[in-house]
């Protein structure tokens, strides 16, 4: 039966591109050859039969199945064959046990995880080196959904593309996940080592050969020990870089103010708004903010009936620039 | 010339005649009732690392199932508990028991233990065990008497037919909430407590079990019109 099967399963595969009955037409290759040569641009194809265009495979390209010839060709006593044997065999896979499965609990449970329903968890996401406020679904420990935290105000619930595209961070295949030393996995034991050594020489000279890169930091723990490494190290330098970075508005706001402000906009008090390439509607770490109390101005409910107008300038086209009344783009 | 065949023949004919046509009837009958059981390892005892006694923990200690299976009432599974749990009273009593020498020594490497699961559905099956407690089904019903088992076994094999019996009726398994966990339920007296508890006038108490259940069913809101629809437990 089994060899049976073989054969006849043998039968069934594929066969070569031939015309049922018809002998091969003969690929003509000195045609082939000179119908490349005087055709201009780069000529593809996936066998000689494509190439030469021969009806065998005009015939195999148009029709939908080209190998039912085959299948039809079983004659009826091997048919009834395959058939009981299908049939046979049909039963046996419902006769499987289910394999053993394991219940794996933890050995020490972390606190307030229930086991099937998942968790939230209020953090901050940085953005421009400025912390939103956000609510994470975490599902046996692995976050899997950022939410805005309608607590916090650069949120008020509500979430941008940037704070929804962060939970994939976490599994980004180029994540590191230990800590390397110029390439080789290494540890944070060995880590603390070789900095406490590095320290060690930096102390003799109140830190002349250390320097420091980072982003924006906002977090006031963490500038609070940067300063406190300055102190130790005053020799040292802390270096400041972002990719994007609203350095330029900065520097206008201490052209006007004459010193280093930041600014926050209420644009749920203003009635006339020009924007002069600022795409403050998805770009800002206040956009999600800006949107909401912008839109809010643009209703007109009982009691106010003027809804807010926006004046965009700007050098490319923007999200900002879509919803202004007047925009003008050079 | 003498009869070759006993008159006692004629029965015996007849009646290999009858057992011929049901020998093969009843062959199949037990053959499908082995095979639809043989693999579902109905009331055998399953071998776990830990010989665990629930007969022991919950009959003679009176430990509660939520201190275990600590999520049951909130989550779909169960689940069963952490080595610490254990630990929580064997790092004090019986610490020298070789028994319990795979749990001492997964709370040391921190490497859990790997109960092998007694109860399992097929995966092509939902099941949700936070709202059959709410609705109040006993653990009973679906587990036995597991309070008297020295080594869990399952007490049945979970055919489909079996949960929709229920479902189509849950007003036979229902008992009020706070009678899911007990081993000895007796409708009469919940009847009472739960028409005290709720200040129902006893002149109206329910005469059976069925008619406590319809009570419990239209209290807790069982939408019983849905529950036997394929996609409550095939999603
Ligand atoms: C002291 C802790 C403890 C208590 C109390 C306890 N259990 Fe368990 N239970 C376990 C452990 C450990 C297992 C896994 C080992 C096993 O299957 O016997 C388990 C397994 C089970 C299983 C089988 C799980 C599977 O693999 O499918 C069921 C059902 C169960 N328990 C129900 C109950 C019920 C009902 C109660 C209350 C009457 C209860 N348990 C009380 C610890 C406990
Ligand atoms: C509330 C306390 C308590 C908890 C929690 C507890 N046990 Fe026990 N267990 C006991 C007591 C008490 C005994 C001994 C009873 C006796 O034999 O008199 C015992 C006995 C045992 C024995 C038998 C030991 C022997 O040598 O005979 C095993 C095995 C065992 N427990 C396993 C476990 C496992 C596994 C867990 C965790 C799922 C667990 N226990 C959780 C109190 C507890
Ligand atoms: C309606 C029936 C039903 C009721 C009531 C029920 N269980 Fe279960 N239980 C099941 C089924 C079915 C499984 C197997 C689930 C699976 O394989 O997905 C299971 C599995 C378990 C497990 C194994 C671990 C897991 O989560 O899969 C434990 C432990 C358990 N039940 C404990 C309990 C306890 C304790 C109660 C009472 C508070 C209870 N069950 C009530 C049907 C029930
Ligand atoms: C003894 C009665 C009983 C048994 C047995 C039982 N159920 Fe239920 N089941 C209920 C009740 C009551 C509800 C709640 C229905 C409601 O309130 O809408 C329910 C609800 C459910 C739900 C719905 C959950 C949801 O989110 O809507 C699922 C799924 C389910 N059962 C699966 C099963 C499966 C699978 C089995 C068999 C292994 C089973 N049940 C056995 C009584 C039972
Ligand atoms: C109350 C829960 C429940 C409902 C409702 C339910 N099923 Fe099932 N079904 C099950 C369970 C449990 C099994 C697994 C039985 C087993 O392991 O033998 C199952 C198994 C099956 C299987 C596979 C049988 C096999 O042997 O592999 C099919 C097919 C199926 N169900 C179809 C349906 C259809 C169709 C409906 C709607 C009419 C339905 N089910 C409604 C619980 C349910």
């Amino acid at each position: 039966m089994q060899n049976e099967l073989i054969q006849l399963t043998g039968d069934v595969r594929r066969k070569p591109i031939t015309a049922p009955g018809g002998d091969r037409e003969k690929i003509n290759l000195d045609a082939v050859r000179e119908r490349l040569a005087t055709s201009r641009g780069k000529q593809m194809w996936r066998s000689l039969d494509e190439l030469a265009g021969t009806p065998e495979f005009a015939r195999y390209v148009e029709d939908d199945f080209p190998d039912r010839a085959g299948l039809l060709s079983v004659d009826r006593r091997s048919f009834l064959k395959l058939a009981g044997a299908s049939l046979a065999l049909a039963g046996v896979a419902g006769c499987a046990r289910q394999p053993q499965e394991k219940i794996v609990p933890f050995v020490k449970k972390p606190e307030q995880l229930i086991h099937g329903v998942p968790l939230q968890f209020a953090t901050s996401q940085v953005f421009g080196g400025y912390a939103r406020g956000v609510l994470v679904r975490s599902n046996e420990g692995r976050p899997t959904k950022i939410e805005g935290n309608p607590d916090h105000p650069a949120s008020l619930g509500a979430t941008d593309v940037w704070m929804q595209a962060d939970v994939l961070q976490m599994y980004d295949p180029d994540r590191s996940t230990s800590v390397l030393n110029f390439g080789e996995v290494s540890s944070w034991d060995q880590f603390v080592r070789a900095m406490n050594a590095a320290l060690a020489q930096q102390r003799r000279t109140r830190g002349a050969g250390l320097r420091i890169v980072s982003e924006t930091i906002t977090s006031p723990v963490l500038a609070d020990q940067m300063a406190a490494l300055l102190r130790r190290f005053p020799q040292a330098r802390w270096y400041r870089h972002d990719p994007v970075s609203p350095d330029n508005a900065r520097a206008g706001a201490r052209l006007a103010l004459g010193q280093d402000v930041d600014t926050i906009y209420r644009f749920d008090r203003a009635r006339r708004i020009l924007s002069l390439d600022s795409e403050f509607l998805l770009g800002d770490p206040g956009s999600v903010r800006y949107a909401r109390d912008f839109s809010q101005r643009k209703r007109v409910r009982l009691g106010r009936s003027a809804m807010n107008r926006m004046y965009v300038v700007e050098s490319s086209v923007t999200i900002t620039g879509a919803k202004a009344r007047t925009t003008a783009c050079r | 010339m003498p009869q070759i065949f006993h008159s006692s023949t004629n029965t015996l004919s007849r009646v290999s005649i009858i057992a011929a046509a049901v020998a093969p009837l009843a062959l199949i009958m037990a053959g499908s009732q082995i095979s639809r059981s043989y693999p579902q390892r109905v009331n055998v005892p399953i071998n776990q690392p830990v010989p665990f006694s629930h007969e022991h923990h919950v009959n003679e200690l009176g430990i509660a199932c939520q201190y275990c299976h600590h999520s049951v009432e909130k989550s779909s599974q169960a689940t069963v508990p952490p080595t610490e749990t254990c630990m929580s009273c064997h790092s004090q009593i019986w610490t020298n028991s070789p028994l319990l020498e795979p749990v001492r020594e997964s709370y040391r490497t921190g490497i859990p233990i790997k109960w092998k699961k007694v109860n399992d559905l097929p995966d092509f099956v939902y099941f949700n065990h936070s709202i059959h407690i709410t609705k109040g089904i006993p653990c009973q019903h679906c587990h036995g008497n597991i309070n008297q088992m020295q080594i869990t076994y399952k007490p049945q094999p979970f055919f489909m037919a079996w949960c929709l019996d229920c479902h189509r009726a849950p007003e036979k398994y229902m008992r009020p909430r706070d009678q899911v966990y007990n081993f000895a339920y007796d409708w009469k007296a919940a009847a009472e407590r739960y028409f005290e508890q709720t200040g129902r006038d006893n002149a109206q108490l329910p005469r059976s079990q069925r008619e406590f259940g319809e009570l419990l069913t239209k209290d807790y809101h069982v939408n019983k019109k849905q529950l036997s629809d394929c996609w409550i437990c095939h999603r």
